[in-house]
């Protein structure tokens, strides 16, 4: 960093400053699936599912802790002073997207535990048999129930907007500065999570509902991203510059290509049709709803870094 | 003149493979509607009990050679702005043959496994793995091949060019050999009893009773 602020903060030299490698978008990408998740556990809480044996609701929280923690970890490694990190949580900047993810993410943890204990899964209550008193502690009253269950979605909606505010907020980069990005990578988020939950929910009736809803959440996606184009190429001309890196620009491949088309258009098709009882429900529709999100956040972040003020 | 439209900078490197997207899923999209995301569909031509895939394939042929051969005549596609593969023969045939085995052994070409993954057939997936596998070895063997692949190079040649046939010619050649495989093809489906009819609609319809 030093050695870029110093000798190379040149157009010349460096045309764009480029510090957000695979590790980001991994983590934008892992922290909005569990943001959805975690929706997803509030509302199927809500409707009485996590009492039912064959619920996918016993799965989600188990699954969010593993997959947070996955990110969390590509996280760590993006951090350049990895033994300072513990510095974040002596402190909290109002104004600070970083700050607000910080401890956002701390306040996910204990949720998505609450969130297991409402059914634990029984290799783990075999292993550790106290979750069983202390689900049971739990469940005797509604009123725990039902604030679990808003905990996970406050807090699953402010993890998935969150994603997008962290880039959003940072005005230097045109294509980032949109108000947009938040709703956009909790879409998503959401629509990830759906598409995960209904490759995996052994209830077919609750597979069903999230493929309906993932169509939902796809649609809603599309026409954000829509907005979100034409936000930027009716903004000043920086803005513009900034839409033309996915309007003929290098990046626009991967991002019609692999983001609106195979991550979102192709699956929202196939799984119209699907819902629709015109062909059977496979996997490619889910698989390619979330290498869509996946590469969504990885076209934002490196084509976000390449868009800047001039000199042009 | 304004076709090919890339090569008069229409568009971009970036946008032609938004292009190319768009036009693929097309063609994959009616690929699967005519039954070929089935490799029994697909195999049944090397039995001769459902001639489908030729007929289907060969109107594609004959629909865009006319296509192409009356924009031209039109001034509309400049043909000579029109990519060629390069005939290389010795290699081109091995390929072709490679291909065909690959085809007849593993019910699909590259092109339908990626229609029959698609649609969730495991068969097309393996097929499609081998397929990367397969490219993925070449591609790390090269450099021993290197000389095979680019022996018996014979440029950019066109069947006019060869058959010193004036161009529309041989366009209407080509037109009458497809009428002639056609009605051989409905010749060879009803001798094999399938009761098939002909086109891909009835093929297809015969795909969904299987």
């Amino acid at each position: 960093m030093l050695e870029i602020t110093t000798t190379r903060a040149n157009h010349l030299v460096d045309p764009s400053l480029h510090v957000w490698a695979w590790q980001i978008p991994v983590y934008l990408f892992l922290g909005g699936l569990v943001a959805g998740m975690m929706m997803i556990h509030g509302w199927f809480t809500f409707a009485d599912r996590h009492r039912r044996a064959e619920s996918v609701s016993q799965l989600l929280p188990a699954l969010g802790l593993v997959l947070l923690s996955a990110g969390m970890g590509a996280l760590f490694l993006d951090l350049e002073h990895k033994l300072f990190v513990w510095r974040l949580y002596t402190t909290f900047q109002i104004t600070s997207p970083m700050s607000w993810g910080a401890w956002i993410l701390i306040a996910v943890y204990p949720a998505l535990f609450a969130a297991l204990l409402l059914r634990v899964p029984e290799p783990l209550a075999t292993r550790v048999p106290v979750l069983r008193a202390w689900s049971a502690a739990l469940l005797a009253d509604p009123a725990r129930v039902r604030f679990v269950a808003a905990a996970n979605m406050t807090l699953g909606a402010l993890l998935g907007v969150y994603t997008g505010i962290l880039l959003s907020t940072l005005g230097a980069r045109p294509l980032w500065n949109s108000a947009l990005l938040g709703p956009l990578f909790l879409a998503s988020g959401l629509s990830s999570a759906a598409a995960l939950v209904h490759m995996v929910a052994r209830d077919g009736a609750e597979s069903e509902l999230l493929a309906r809803a993932d169509n939902r959440l796809l649609t809603a996606e599309l026409a954000i991203l829509g907005l979100f184009l034409i936000g930027l190429v009716t903004a000043p001309r920086v803005h513009q510059q900034a839409a033309a890196l996915l309007l003929g620009g290098p990046f626009t491949a991967f991002f019609w290509v692999g983001v609106v088309g195979l991550g979102i258009a192709v699956p929202l098709f196939v799984q119209t049709l699907a819902v629709g009882r015109r062909v059977r429900h496979t996997a490619v529709a889910p698989v390619l709803v979330l290498a869509g999100g996946l590469l969504l956040r990885f076209v934002f972040v490196y084509a976000g870094q390449v868009s800047h003020y001039g000199p042009f | 003149m304004n076709a090919p439209f890339f090569k008069f900078g229409a568009f971009g490197d970036e946008t032609a493979l938004v292009v190319a997207f768009v036009i693929g899923i097309a063609f994959g999209w009616f690929l699967e509607r005519a039954g070929f995301g089935s490799a029994k569909k697909l195999v049944s031509q090397f039995y001769l009990d459902d001639l489908a895939v030729f007929k289907v394939m060969f109107t594609a042929i004959v629909t865009a050679m006319l296509g192409t051969f009356y924009l031209g005549w039109l001034g509309v596609l400049d043909l000579s702005l029109v990519y060629l593969t390069p005939t290389n023969l010795w290699p081109q045939i091995a390929g072709g043959l490679v291909l065909g085995f690959g085809f007849v052994i593993g019910g699909y070409c590259p092109g339908t496994s990626m229609v029959g993954a698609a649609t969730g057939r495991i068969d097309a997936m393996v097929y499609v793995l081998g397929v990367a596998a397969g490219t993925f070895v070449v591609g790390e063997a090269f450099p021993l091949i290197k000389p095979f692949y680019e022996s018996g190079f014979l440029g950019r040649l066109t069947l006019p060019e060869v058959l010193h046939l004036p161009y529309g010619v041989v366009v209407l050649l080509v037109v009458l050999m497809a009428i002639g495989g056609f009605v051989g093809a409905e010749w060879l489906e009803k001798r094999a009893g399938s009761g098939a009819g002909s086109g891909a609609a009835s093929g297809a319809a015969k795909e969904a009773s299987r």
